[in-house]
């Protein structure tokens, strides 16, 4: 009997914590997307069906920040997971100095992000910037590059910068993959003659999987909400090349007050994220049974 | 032996670049912070302060209420880190594969959409609830919402690191009497540990900086953070302030840092044990 | 089998954890009760204005004996905060500090200052005379805000640089000022790249950054931003005319940096400080920046140019008090807001050099004439440009629909859309967004 109880009990405190915070602002949310609701004319919510999200389809700027959104997820996420592997590959090596250099490549992720994003934005400054500066001083370029007032380097510029910041994340997740994986696994596969590269693919890479997942799945989740370094380094400028649904949201919510259009464009967020990782959910409840 | 030179040439020059990628920006907040206003704002931009000026830090945490900021940033940043920790072994281990029971799946699934939820979403109605329960503005409220933020991912990791321990030496305990809690303290935690310290690490990282949520819902020195410190200084009066910016960075990075090499302890540590394994 | 130190560990982190408690010091909240003896006032930090606020405050307080708590809060966030505070009646503020360009969002929670909701909350007959006329500008029929410091905008120039290239005086027409920014636009290392400018202005999209560079433009030009019926009038043909100058200064007549579109108040004022620009709009600040510099006596200042058959003309907001609906302490909070606003606050304000009252009775007084001349001589051109050349902006819904202009008005800058088309597409948004 108590065995049966047994894992209620020790989920119970986590659901508990969840529900006592989380689950009215999550319903509100849903709510008031259905309703029109100005916080700032103190009337109440009135209830407009889905004619909030039929207006966000409308609006070129909405559309424009979701396929940023999606562009900024895809392009961040695979170069994460590529780069982070890189790294967590060389950290899983033996070599002198291997510990502190694992510090250091962690350093990244342990920035604030509005602080990453102002350090960059200083950094890649059309006019004061070193990186210009560097480069014209080296003589890879003869004009300083407008790095965020450009409409085509501007996105780029974002994602390398969540990259910067996010791979160290993807990075410790995949390491204690990689340790977790016992070396007779790779002993045993010595001995049948295998090479360093058919061990990747064959031990390394499907071992990885369930780690390499989850972080998938919460590197994304998180993505689609990308905020901080946009508001700092753009506003969603120039010419709203950058503009993400998050930024969207905030300028519909947090500047107008239209507490229901914005809960449209946030639930358009949490849409797209479920979507996204229905495919990770699906295969790892699958590998229950 | 040539084999074993060009492996280290590689790795040794991967190592490299992989520092100077990461240490360029972090060496340029710690130059800027202990710079003067004038060699910050230079042009042709210098690289080096003349000297060693800890004006910024003194103007923004000697004077002005921000060690408190950093006291709160503790308190929460540990106590949440714990609350989660504490909470998220339960729930990994309800979650893995040690348990079998119907509403598994549907709870694993609910707590992955709890998450997915952006914070901007929830910030205005999480408002008038903290305010409801009187907790708008003091530090327990702030530590119980970035536990809660934080409490999901945990919850997965650990599930999915438990999920590798080999289900032999589990059955094995069990066969000799062991309870379910005992599995999980004396078996399941122990060879899980790099990744509980990996646990660790992550979600005091997501607490620790964690900007929106204690933007909103801290009104005084006596429940603000540390990133909310990053925001006041950096909005100078009429424009950024780098110098004061940089050295808040610093404060905030430092005691990261030093968990970060803690940490690092146990992860060499798990190596240890996972040569032992199998 | 690898033994844990599981139980050592968690023994070490409560122990931390209490140690830690006992190491902060206990900060009581302090007890909300609804006293006559306290208020609550909200002040913005990030400003010029709150370091010569908050001492007055705190004399205030010692004065009358009434305890004042401060809750500070930041440019970006306080008109969110403050509504917030008002739809949920907590923090109960009984005083506001805001920029009356927002003043659309916030009226709905505010107190009339006019004397139509309580006779005793109401601005006196002399000092309505003694304040400049726009000061007491009032919205939707009634006044909202006190004012404490004004905002305005003028035209900078470098005096050395427009002599060298021979101009003794500074540009009064749109003409003038693209011939004499293009005589001023050069390279002067020698390097290839243009490394002097000669005009320069907000750019970021956004709030209160192009959109004002635009409203300078619009109102020079004879145009309007909302016609009296509140819907948007700036699309009308003086606004096309308006943002295709804007727009041609950068794109046609180059006279202003290619990522001028990434500009807010700090690349301005750090850039003009720099003597990479020749010329600026700016705010009045930017004066006080210049004393102790190289640059302080090359510096001149003038209304901002206008073009042929049309007057020189620019925008005015106010930082100043008002008084929510939801304090209970409504007489006290006005006492504060009238001694804040008074002439003897007003002339402490004036000393301090970084911040310009609205009351002619400061700039009269005997204190005044002893302040360097250098300033007061600005000032006295500031009030002037005040009362004659200043539009008083205050957008309905003001965050959002300035945002939205902003962004267009940003496409346009980019050559992603037309002037004509920008302003169209933006007007209509902001349409469909009022007539909600």
């Amino acid at each position: 009997m108590a065995r049966r109880l047994a894992p209620y009990l020790y989920a119970l405190p986590g659901l508990l914590l969840l529900a006592v915070i989380l689950a009215y602002p999550i319903g509100r949310g849903f709510y008031l997307s259905l309703h029109k609701y100005n916080l700032s004319s103190f009337s109440p919510p009135e209830y407009i069906g889905f004619e909030n999200y039929k207006a966000l389809f409308d609006d070129p700027m909405f559309i424009g920040a979701f396929q940023h959104t999606l562009i900024f997820v895809i392009v961040s996420l695979a170069l994460e997971f590529v780069i982070g592997l890189m790294i967590a590959l060389l950290l899983h090596q033996n070599f002198k100095g291997r510990n502190v250099l694992r510090g250091i490549a962690l350093l990244p992720w342990m920035m604030p992000p509005v602080v990453t994003a102002f350090v960059w934005a200083w950094m890649l400054n059309g006019t004061y910037g070193i990186l210009n500066y560097g480069l014209v001083k080296v003589g890879l370029i003869s004009k300083p590059i407008a790095w965020l007032s450009s409409t085509d380097l501007a996105l780029p510029v974002l994602i390398f910068v969540d990259v910067w910041q996010s791979t160290p994340f993807v990075m410790l997740v995949l390491l204690a993959g990689l340790q977790n994986i016992p070396e007779s696994l790779y002993e045993a596969a010595r001995i049948d003659g295998a090479d360093a590269l058919r061990s990747f693919r064959h031990i390394t890479l499907p071992l990885l999987k369930p780690s390499a997942s989850v972080a998938l799945l919460m590197r994304t989740m998180i993505a689609l909400r990308f905020f901080d370094a946009v508001w700092v380094m753009t506003r969603g400028g120039p010419a709203s090349s950058t503009e993400v649904l998050a930024t969207y949201a905030y300028k519909k919510s947090m500047l107008g007050f239209r507490m229901g259009f914005g809960s449209a464009a946030t639930t358009v967020i949490f849409l797209l994220s479920f979507v996204m990782s229905i495919g990770y959910i699906w295969l790892i409840l699958r590998r229950e049974d | 032996m040539a084999r074993l030179k060009l492996r280290s040439v590689l790795i040794y020059g991967a190592a490299v670049l992989l520092a100077l990628y990461t240490l360029v920006p972090i060496v340029w907040v710690l130059l800027t912070s202990l710079k003067t206003e004038q060699e910050t704002l230079a042009f042709p931009p210098r690289i080096l302060p003349s000297g060693l000026n800890f004006d910024n830090y003194t103007k923004t945490i000697l004077e002005g209420d921000y060690r408190y900021y950093a006291q709160n940033s503790l308190f929460i940043g540990v106590g949440g880190t714990l609350l989660v920790m504490v909470l998220a072994i339960a729930s990994g281990y309800a979650y893995s594969k040690f348990f079998r029971y119907r509403a598994k799946n549907p709870l694993m699934i609910f707590i992955i959409i709890a998450r997915m939820v952006p914070e901007i979403a929830i910030i205005i109605p999480l408002y008038f609830l903290m305010q409801s329960y009187g907790l708008y503005d003091t530090r327990i409220g702030v530590l119980l919402m970035m536990a809660a933020m934080a409490f999901p991912l945990a919850t997965w990791l650990l599930k999915t690191f438990f999920d590798d321990v080999p289900v032999s030496i589990a059955e094995a305990a069990t066969i000799d009497g062991c309870s379910s809690i005992g599995v999980l303290l004396r078996i399941i935690l122990p060879i899980s540990w790099p990744a509980i310290a990996s646990t660790i690490t992550i979600t005091f990282l997501t607490i620790w900086n964690s900007f929106l949520i204690p933007l909103v819902f801290t009104k005084s020195a006596e429940s603000k953070t540390l990133p909310v410190a990053i925001s006041e200084v950096a909005y100078g009066e009429y424009g950024v302030n780098w110098g004061g910016l940089s050295a808040i960075a610093m404060v905030t990075i430092i005691p990261v840092f030093v968990i970060g090499l803690f940490a690092q302890q146990y992860l060499t540590a798990g190596l240890t044990a996972g040569a032992e394994k199998g | 089998m690898f033994t844990l130190p599981f139980k050592k560990l968690a023994a070490i982190s409560i122990m931390l954890i209490c140690v830690l408690s006992l190491a902060v010091p206990s900060m009581q909240p302090t007890a909300q009760a609804q006293d006559p003896e306290k208020i609550t006032i909200a002040l913005v930090l990030n400003t010029s204005e709150y370091s010569v606020v908050e001492p007055l405050v705190q004399q205030w307080s010692e004065e009358t004996g009434i305890e004042v708590e401060i809750i500070e809060e930041n440019t970006q966030t306080y008109p969110a905060s403050y509504v917030l505070a008002a739809t949920t009646g907590s923090p109960k503020l009984d005083m506001i500090m805001f920029w009356d360009f927002y003043i659309d969002q916030l009226y709905p929670m505010l107190t009339p200052l006019d004397g139509s909701f309580d006779p005793a909350i109401s601005v006196s007959e002399e000092d309505r005379a003694d304040f400049m006329d726009i000061a007491l500008t009032d919205y939707a029929g009634n006044l909202y805000i006190m004012p404490f410091g004004l905002d305005t905008r003028l035209l900078y120039y470098r005096t050395d640089l427009l002599e060298e290239a021979g101009y003794t005086e500074p540009p009064q027409t749109w003409d003038e000022l693209v011939e004499v920014a293009k005589a001023l636009t050069k390279d002067v290392d020698g390097d290839g790249n243009i490394d002097q400018w000669g005009f320069v202005s907000l750019g970021l999209p956004g709030q209160v950054f192009n959109t004002y560079t635009f409203f300078d433009f619009l109102f020079q030009n004879g145009g309007r931003i909302f016609d009296e019926e509140g819907n948007p009038a700036f699309n009308s043909p003086e606004g096309v005319e308006a943002l295709q100058f804007m727009v041609d200064l950068k794109n046609v007549h180059q006279v202003m940096p290619p990522d001028v579109v990434t500009y807010d108040n700090n690349e301005v004022h750090e850039g003009f400080l720099a003597g990479t620009f020749a010329m600026a709009n700016h705010w009045p600040y930017l004066w006080g920046m210049l004393a102790g510099t190289e640059l302080e006596d090359v510096v001149g200042y003038a209304p901002q140019a206008a073009p042929e058959g049309g007057e020189s003309r620019t925008t005015f907001n106010r930082w100043g008090f008002g008084i929510p609906k939801m304090s209970e302490n409504k007489e006290a909070a006005w006492d504060l807001i009238q001694y804040l606003t008074s002439t003897e606050s007003g002339i402490v304000e004036y000393q301090a050099q970084l911040d310009w009252p609205l009351r002619e009775s400061v700039y009269r007084s005997p204190e005044a004439q002893e302040i360097p001349e250098r300033h007061r001589e600005f000032s006295e051109f500031v009030f002037e440009l005040t009362e004659s050349y200043s539009e008083p902006v205050m957008l309905p819904r003001g965050g959002e629909t300035s945002q939205i202009l902003g962004e267009y008005i940003d496409q346009a800058m980019a050559g992603a859309m037309s002037p004509e088309d920008a302003l169209n597409a933006a007007a209509e948004q902001i349409s469909a967004l009022l007539a909600e």
